[in-house]
């Protein structure tokens, strides 16, 4: 098992946790939810690539589907998603830390485990609810009169508001030109892989 | 194409579709009904008061549009599960979601006297009046959110089994052969349209729930706003796109089932494939004609989407009927129901496009659209075309479990009554609305002016003929439900 | 089974987890949060010297035995704070008997800058405020965070010279402590509250 995912996501953390750093992406309310926030999930996501495969293997015995670790990763999402915990986070030191300990943890690396587990019924339900989330979310943030967060203005709630509508509709786009065109050939001959009924193309 | 064995039929799959089928059936009878009770309505000859007509439009509606999508997923599943391994617990999922779904919606329009229309535009469901409460309208619109999640399930899995078998979705289409002219691996015609349903509706579904979430959101916290034409354009593109794909997953019965009559196989060519590449991208491109009378809508995409519009739906269409026509031409086929509903939907089918394409020029559109015209084209369409090829594929599967010869004629004289009543009965009851709205009559008018009480009265005649034919087929493949199930 | 439980528990420590973390889904935000935390536990406040438009000295103690409704304001706010201000009056109209004889309004400035007691005087008398209304400044501005947090307003420099703020005004009960927050146009709900507290 290489090391170097863990290397890479300890960096990013490491530059993310940097006071600086970490107080020039909250003065923002999109750098807060939209930059750091993500950043922080894919620190775990990159983490996830060190688990060993007998870790796995042991974890596949309690979610072979994937279910609970996406069930955990949408709980922290959702969690983390509520406007008075952003408040918060800005606030209360504690909450700062739990927020840059449970993002990467109970978000990031659960969203890799559920993704390595999920077939393509899984990943494409999901796919499309993100985007559809992302597009309500930005819709709100950027019609909403009131503001959302006591830490941040109407307009950077706005400007919040566009980056999701841009980010869903991206994701839209990119999910729908990978299942048109890029998906790669399971055979070389034009003879079918395998036609057991298993996921194929939602394996690892 | 590759021959290779199909596959068999899984037996909770084949049981699965007889369910879809039983449901879209009794809804079908029960919807059909509920439309001539409208039609008698407007004709002054059955009291139903304005909220009442509207909870009822309301109804039918919703309640049709989801019986055409059960029942061409039945279809699409029962033929594409011969070429790829589908999922029958996916099905399942969706048939419970469904059911559901239709629940809420119908509880919300019954108890709930929800009657904004099955189009939900914003911000009319949080504008009733008095008429129906917040929670009938949130009630209503997540029956069609959980409706929706389920099918983009169903599809999610078709896709997932064609990206498998084919490695991916513009292999599903034909890609290969149309644009390299390589014919060692060319999908069957059931693969091809079942490619596009799942593109088409997975897009439309997405965005469905995004606007269905705002709406309901918008419910609960009227001050956050939205615009009614972003609103408006992605309500069309999910309605739209999820009407219009029931027809192209319900055409699989034609591709599969006049094959087994006449012993011609219906072989994809590099036309066919073309076509059904095209309709792909129109059917997500061409909803803007809805949008036709809304002058702040940009002049470009109206402009866009009356071309579109004319074009839409024709290289299909074309390919289909044309198609149909060169497999049946002096085969000797033998002429049953089932056959002979099929070449009804065909010319249903064609014959719909017509008032579409006359609708969709928008000089015509602008005093066109809000008559009957409209409600004329999509009856044709549906009722003539879609509707056909469901009540086809239910004869298709008795006669297939009654005879190892498929396609034998296992109709009886009252089969071919119905066959009559419902031919006479739908192309009367669509020419009626059709010559309604070149007389300007209005739709989605509760109340009638005198003048227009005949049209009203001939065209609830004409649908009583459709719902005594439509009785027909429902009952008996309800009455044959039991030997199916007990078969498959 | 293993994975059926290990899901179940997932799903239910997860939507207690969010019950708890919205109050039983009823406070999504900030602002919705602090004002059912102090209706569930009435807050003590800081007690910081404030002097008002005429430059007498008072203390938020000194209202004890009677109730003070309090908003934050600053006088240059072309928004939010003269709708307060509009809220103030009509609550204050609807009970006039029991205005600064029992009831009492005090407005805090957020902004000592700018607003001296002279700037507070002007804006009470632009505002047509009751003489028993008292627009008030910190006297040390050393004071100002603690009693800002105290009561949960936050504010921010809008970018233009002036400030955005949570809007609201807040009911201080017989003992001096922050017991309710209600919308800053809720006149109706503001004017039931203190007939049943009366």
């Amino acid at each position: 098992m290489t090391r170097r995912p863990l290397h890479l996501s300890g960096a990013l953390f490491a530059v993310l946790a940097l006071p600086p750093v970490a107080r020039q992406l909250e003065s923002s309310m999109a750098g807060h939810m939209a930059v750091q926030v993500p950043l922080l999930v894919l620190c775990g996501i990159l983490a996830f690539g060190a688990v060993p495969e007998s870790v796995r293997r042991r974890l596949a015995a309690w979610d072979r589907h994937g279910l609970v670790g996406l069930g955990l990763a949408l709980s922290a999402m959702a969690y983390w998603m509520l406007p008075r915990w952003l408040d918060a986070a800005l606030a209360d030191p504690v909450v700062e830390l739990a927020k840059f300990v449970t993002v990467p943890l109970l978000w990031g690396m659960p969203l890799a485990w559920a993704w390595s587990r999920l077939g393509l019924v899984g990943r494409g339900f999901v796919a499309a609810h993100l985007v559809a989330l992302a597009w309500v979310l930005g819709w709100f943030y950027a019609n909403a009169p009131a503001r959302m967060c006591a830490n941040y203005l109407l307009e950077e709630q706005q400007t919040l508001g566009s980056a999701l509508l841009a980010l869903g509709t991206a994701g839209a786009l990119a999910g729908l030109l990978r299942v048109v065109v890029g998906a790669p050939r399971p055979a070389a001959d034009g003879q079918p892989l395998r036609l057991d009924g298993t996921h194929v193309l939602g394996n690892h | 194409m590759a021959n290779q064995p199909l596959l068999a039929i899984d037996p909770l799959g084949r049981r699965l579709v007889l369910a879809y089928l039983a449901v879209a059936a009794a809804v079908f009878l029960l919807m059909m009904s509920v439309g001539l009770a409208m039609r008698l309505g407007q004709g002054a000859m059955l009291p139903l008061g304005a909220d009442l007509f509207y909870q009822l439009m309301t109804m039918h509606a919703a309640a049709l549009v989801g019986a055409c999508a059960m029942a061409g997923a039945a279809i699409m599943w029962y033929f594409l599960s011969r070429y790829v391994r589908l999922t029958p617990a996916v099905l399942a999922v969706n048939l419970a979601t469904f059911l559901i779904g239709a629940v809420m919606i119908l509880g919300a329009v019954i108890i709930g006297k929800f009657g904004a229309g099955w189009t939900f535009l914003y911000p009319l469901p949080a504008k009733s009046g008095g008429q129906w409460e917040i929670g009938a309208a949130a009630v209503f619109m997540g029956g069609l959110l959980v409706i929706g999640t389920g099918f983009l399930l169903l599809h999610l899995d078709c896709a997932r089994a064609i990206l498998a078998r084919y490695g991916s979705l513009a292999r599903g289409l034909g890609w290969p052969l149309l644009f390299r002219g390589d014919d060692s691996d060319t999908p069957p015609p059931a693969v091809v349209a079942s490619t596009m349903a799942a593109i088409a509706n997975i897009t439309a579904v997405a965005s469905g729930a995004a606007v269905l979430g705002i709406s309901i959101a918008n419910l609960y916290f009227p001050e956050v706003t939205l615009d009614p034409l972003l609103a408006k354009n992605l309500i069309y593109f999910f309605g739209h796109t999820f009407v219009n794909v029931t027809i192209y997953m319900a055409v699989i019965a034609v591709y599969e089932i006049l094959p087994l009559y006449t012993g011609r196989p219906w072989k994809p060519n590099r036309v066919f494939l073309a076509a059904w590449t095209a309709s792909t991208v129109f059917v997500i491109v061409a909803y803007p004609h809805h949008l036709l009378m809304d002058f702040a809508m940009p002049h470009w995409v109206l402009m866009v989407a009356q071309v579109i519009s004319f074009t839409s739906g024709i290289p299909v269409l074309i390919v289909t009927a044309f198609g149909a026509l060169t497999i049946v031409h002096r085969s000797g086929i033998r002429w049953d129901v089932a056959s002979g509903l099929l070449m009804l939907s065909m010319f249903g089918w064609a014959g719909g496009v017509i008032p579409a394409i006359v609708d969709a020029v928008i000089v015509v559109n602008k005093v066109m659209h809000n008559t009957m015209w409209v409600p004329g084209h999509f009856h044709f369409y549906l009722l003539l075309g879609m509707v056909s090829m469901a009540f086809a594929f239910m004869y298709f599967l008795n006669s297939e479990a009654r005879s190892k010869d498929a396609g034998a004629p296992v109709d009886g004289g009252l089969d071919r009554l119905g066959l009559g009543a419902y031919l006479v009965g739908g192309l009367g009851f669509v020419f009626v609305f059709l010559y309604s709205g070149q007389a300007s009559v209005p739709r989605r008018w509760a109340a009638h002016m005198p003048e227009w009480l005949d049209y009203d009265r001939l065209g609830a005649l004409f649908a009583a003929f459709v719902v005594a034919g439509a009785a027909v087929f429902v009952l008996g493949f309800l009455g044959r439900l039991r030997g199916l199930w007990a078969r498959a | 089974m293993r994975a059926a439980t290990a899901l179940a528990a997932v799903l239910v420590a997860g939507s207690a987890t969010l019950w708890q973390a919205t109050d039983g889904l009823r406070a999504f935000t900030t602002e919705a949060a602090r004002r059912l935390a102090v209706e569930a536990a009435p807050r003590r406040l800081p007690a910081a010297t404030l002097e008002d438009q005429d430059g007498r000295s008072l203390r938020i103690a000194d209202y004890a035995g009677g109730i003070v409704l309090v908003d934050f304001i600053y006088t240059r706010c072309p928004t939010v704070c003269t709708q307060m201000t509009d809220t103030l009056r009509e609550v204050a109209a609807a009970l006039p008997s029991r205005l600064g004889d029992g009831i009492h309004l005090l407005s805090i400035s957020f902004d000592p800058d700018n607003d001296t007691t002279h700037a507070l005087r002007d804006y009470a008398a632009l505002q047509g405020a009751d003489p028993t209304w008292r627009f008030a400044r910190v006297v040390d501005r050393g004071d100002m965070p603690d009693l800002l947090e105290a009561f949960g307003v936050v504010v921010l420099p809008d970018g233009f010279g002036g400030y955005v703020h949570n809007a609201a005004i807040h009911v201080l009960d017989a003992e001096g402590r922050l017991a309710a927050i209600h919308d800053f146009t809720d006149v109706e709900g503001l004017v039931a509250r203190l007939e049943r507290t009366s």
